[in-house]
């Protein structure tokens, strides 16, 4: 067949201009979206059969007291809300991780994100965001079964400034399963945003919903700040820092957590509510800062959020009466200091 | 203007059988004759451009679709959803053990 070399340049001239003008819509889609602060929260509960309890676990000494306060009232306002829903209702936190992506341009809005990733002997779980277009972030979650080498996927949306619970059972004859919630709160950040409009934001992705806890602004939120408005950037009020327990090695780095030997609801349960506050009716919780040495013994400890003395003094000796398995550094087992809260509630 | 100018051409050119050897070999040696260089450079340049354009619209259109790919859906679990006002729930539970297996 033969073209001519006219009909050849114009083939070409077509093709050309074509995929200049498509590429050209592609990028102007990109350029005309405005960056979006996407905020994902995650609270994992183990669940399982009967009784009606929300059990913490332990904190890591690295972790602010306004998070671990902020992450056990995100526990009972799920625990609540949830239990409601479904047949068990004991809830053991897990774990909560906050994940913000600024995501500025089209390839962004379209990638995986990772959020959470939890492992253990039994289970491994990876969340990710996979894509974002206001008001909706889908996620998707990848669970793998390790005894039976099986991996599944699945999706769940969330718009913004809601939440979405997924849950599964991993272990039918027990009723145990995973329970996750995320949590999803975005902001365009368009030319109209003001500072102050996103000082509002900021401190709303932080509130917690039926609690009395503020909304208050976390490490990390003026870098937001500062990043996004530059010269028009104003100073966000910081709470006040916790003074920490004087520490004669300063922060310990650890491969594995400490936990108790027989796990954390052995823990809630080893605490004798003292027959005094339960006659008069008091409740609270005690915030402990405990040491947890490398045989797995509780040797000092430091109360960080008071109740009643009695309550404290039942706290203390709850942790003290109960084994821990130590934290672990290069195989070796280490001392740690950890934060453990503990609930006094009457039925 | 002579407007029998084309016949006359027709005439000047003689019917290949009176052609000599020697008038084939030339002919055939200029109809083998690579295109000017200036043209090879445009066309050239012209092929380059287009095959890049194409290339970089595939792989921008290509990197949109990844996300949905990896999606692949497992469908031996029930998915059991809940919605309340702020909140949707979702259940997923074994296919076997709905079925009682």
């Amino acid at each position: 067949m033969v073209i001519s070399m006219s009909t050849m340049k114009s083939i070409y001239r077509t093709v050309f201009f074509s995929v200049l003008i498509g590429s050209l819509l592609v990028f102007s889609g990109c350029g005309s979206k405005s960056p979006s602060l996407v905020v994902s929260r995650v609270t994992h509960f183990l669940v399982q059969g009967n009784g009606e309890s929300l059990n913490f676990p332990l904190f890591a000494e690295t972790i602010g007291i306004e998070t671990i306060e902020r992450d056990l009232a995100i526990a009972e306002y799920y625990h609540k809300k949830l239990s409601e829903l479904y047949s068990f209702k004991s809830f053991n936190l897990i774990n909560s991780a906050v994940s913000e992506y600024l995501l500025s341009s089209a390839a962004e809005f379209n990638s995986l994100h990772p959020i959470y990733q939890y492992e253990d002997s039994l289970t491994s779980i990876e969340l990710s965001l996979v894509r974002f277009e206001a008001p909706q972030a889908d996620y998707s979650f990848r669970i793998t079964d390790r005894l039976n080498h099986q991996t599944r996927h699945h999706q769940v949306s969330v718009q913004n400034n809601q939440s979405a619970s997924v849950g599964l059972l991993f272990d039918e004859a027990h009723n145990r399963g995973h329970l996750i919630v995320i949590q999803l709160y975005s902001l365009a950040i368009t030319p109209d945003v003001t500072p102050a409009e996103f000082a509002e934001f900021l401190k709303h992705k932080n509130s917690v919903h039926d609690s009395a806890l503020e909304g208050e602004y976390v490490r990390g939120d003026q870098k937001w700040m500062d990043e996004l408005f530059k010269g028009k950037s104003i100073p966000l009020p910081m709470p006040p820092p916790v003074p920490s327990l004087p520490n004669k090695s300063g922060l310990i780095d650890y491969d594995t957590p400490p936990s108790p030997v027989s796990g954390y609801l052995a823990l809630q349960k080893a605490v004798q509510y003292p027959s005094t506050a339960k006659a008069e009716g008091r409740t609270g919780r005690v915030l402990l800062k405990v040491f947890i040495d490398e045989h797995g013994d509780v040797t000092e400890h430091e109360i960080l959020k008071s109740a009643f003395a009695d309550l404290d003094s039942a706290a203390i000796a709850a942790t003290k009466s109960i084994k821990f398995n130590p934290a672990m550094k290069n195989d070796k087992p280490i001392g740690v200091w950890v934060t453990i809260p503990l609930d006094f509630k009457l039925k | 203007m002579n407007p029998d100018n084309s016949r006359l051409k027709l005439h000047m050119t003689p019917p290949p059988e009176m052609q000599s050897e020697i008038e084939r070999g030339v002919m055939n040696s200029i109809e083998a004759l690579p295109a000017p260089a200036a043209f090879r450079s445009q066309h050239r340049q012209r092929v380059i451009i287009g095959i890049t354009a194409v290339a970089v619209s595939a792989l921008i259109l290509l990197s949109t679709q990844i996300p949905k790919n990896q999606l692949a859906i497992n469908r031996d679990f029930s998915e059991s959803r809940i919605f309340l006002s702020d909140h949707t729930s979702i259940w997923l539970t074994p296919v076997q053990a709905v079925n009682g297996d």
